[in-house]
């Protein structure tokens, strides 16, 4: 597989196959990324694309110090917060999500875990939805999320405290607790 | 490990159609574009193009200019030979070409060409050919979504395990499609048009208490000739075969719903002009566990 450095230089250069190549290696990435903040799977793609295009866009200002695929997910990270404030989410609010299309039955192989949790994260309201990512799988202290979201930091850690209590019953009811 | 752990690992695919959108997007900024020839070698960040956009932009107006007078220059070279050697009938209209009529697809271009409380739907019985189900493709601006679906369907060694799989047989020539202006339909209905339509194309689909397994994708053209797909979400649930078909068809129906109705489905997408369903076979195919295809032979998709 080629390396990000090259890949990143080649598109650069405008050519087209690398612009392919390194869509295609960080498209599902980043979709997967998305997927956790949107419950819709069409907005989930919108802000991946857009995303994709802010990588693409910003590529000559990426300065080799870190991960690029980091870099990447943290445009991704920042798009996702973008479009749910401009749907003027309320991520204080613990009102829930309009449906939660979890999966019916508890039989899941390991090919449909991800997806059956991910779904679990889906059925969150939005604020406890977008806490939980910024904090547990992002890896943000709650003083910069409050800074992003415009929340207090108490807030951020009570929406924490019960996205975890929810996500956990959720993740209990559908049988995927278990640590394999 | 952790849920935190397991959540940052996943991935999702995009749809067939994300990389058209971003594709057209990024043209559309000045990014790298293989239809655009020797242009596209031109650098598209930084300094570079910071300086060409300017004079493009300076330009324009006279490419637009020059196009514009090409344009009525060739229309009156056309208009010429079919003009009447008398004197014109004052109360005689220009003559219409409908566009659709190159494609030997029945498309309706607005309300007043069909009854606006019916879609029109190509029948699937009697499945597109190949080259008809290339051409709705085309028209829809994607690089021919069946092909998998139509190639998969004409290999005499896949076998059919089940009453669904071999609907979706059937259909696969022709993909079960429904063409009609989305702001003016109706805006409510006892059943929408694509549970309808399913249940036309097999009654199986709809009211038996096992629909099946696999996956919907609904295909929406925009006139822009941006496609895109929503791949249904719903996977196989081997344990409630008629949950998942009645989950999956609520969800197109109310996707449908969504687009007649002219709700922009993301905020600022418009509303498109037609909407396809595909029974994606292939898709199907493989949560059936049915026999792999020959790779001895070359898929018609490999180059």
């Amino acid at each position: 597989m080629e390396p990000f450095d090259e890949l990143i230089a080649r598109c650069l250069r405008r050519e087209p196959a690398a612009e392919k190549l390194l869509y295609n290696r960080l498209a599902p990435v980043l979709l997967g990324l998305c997927r956790r903040y949107f419950d819709r799977p069409e907005d989930a793609e919108d802000a991946m694309i857009q995303s994709l295009l802010t990588v693409f866009e910003k590529l000559p200002q990426f300065r080799y110090e870190g991960s690029f695929e980091g870099w990447a997910k943290r445009i991704a990270v920042h798009t996702s917060l973008m479009a749910l404030r401009q749907r003027k989410v309320d991520f204080s609010s613990a009102a829930d999500v309009a449906s939660s299309d979890l999966p019916a039955d508890d039989s899941f192989d390991r090919a449909h875990r991800l997806d059956a949790l991910v779904a679990c994260v889906q059925a969150l309201p939005h604020g406890y939805r977008t806490v939980f990512n910024l904090y547990a799988v992002e890896g943000y202290s709650h003083a910069e999320i409050a800074q992003e979201l415009g929340i207090s930091e108490a807030t951020s850690k009570s929406q924490f405290s019960r996205a975890r209590a929810r996500l956990q019953v959720l993740v209990t009811d559908k049988g995927l607790n278990r640590a394999d | 490990m952790r849920i935190e752990d397991e959540l940052r690992e996943y991935t999702a695919q995009p749809s067939e159609a994300a990389w058209e959108r971003f594709r057209a997007s990024r043209a559309a900024s000045g990014g790298a574009d293989e239809s655009r020839g020797a242009a596209a070698a031109e650098p598209a960040f930084g300094a570079a193009a910071a300086e060409r956009r300017p004079r493009e932009r300076r330009l324009s107006p006279l490419w637009w200019s020059a196009a514009a007078g090409a344009a009525v220059l060739v229309g009156a070279l056309w208009m010429q030979p079919q003009a009447p050697q008398t004197a014109p009938d004052p109360g005689s209209a220009p003559l219409a070409v409908p566009r659709a009529a190159t494609d030997g697809l029945s498309v309706p271009q607005n309300a007043a060409q069909k009854p606006a409380e019916a879609a029109e739907f190509v029948p699937t019985s009697a499945p597109l050919s190949r080259k008809q189900t290339t051409t709705l493709a085309a028209r829809a601006g994607a690089a021919d979504p069946s092909q998998d679906l139509v190639a998969a369907a004409a290999r005499p060694d896949l076998s059919i395990s089940s009453p669904v799989a071999e609907l979706l047989h059937n259909a696969a020539g022709g993909e079960l499609a429904l063409t009609e202006n989305a702001s003016k339909g109706p805006k409510t209905g006892s059943i929408g048009p694509v549970a309808a339509h399913l249940r036309a194309a097999d009654p199986r689909l709809v009211e038996a208490a096992s629909p099946g397994t696999g996956w919907i994708r609904l295909d929406v053209a925009w006139e822009n000739g941006n496609p895109y797909h929503w791949p249904l979400l719903h996977k196989n649930e081997p344990a409630d075969l008629d949950r998942w078909g009645r989950t999956a068809l609520a969800f197109a129906q109310k996707q449908w719903e969504r687009i007649r109705s002219g709700e922009r489905l993301s905020g600022r997408l418009p509303v498109p002009e037609e909407l396809t369903v595909t029974l994606d076979l292939k898709k199907v195919s493989q949560r059936l566990a049915l026999p792999p295809l020959n790779r001895s032979e070359p898929h018609p998709n490999e180059p």
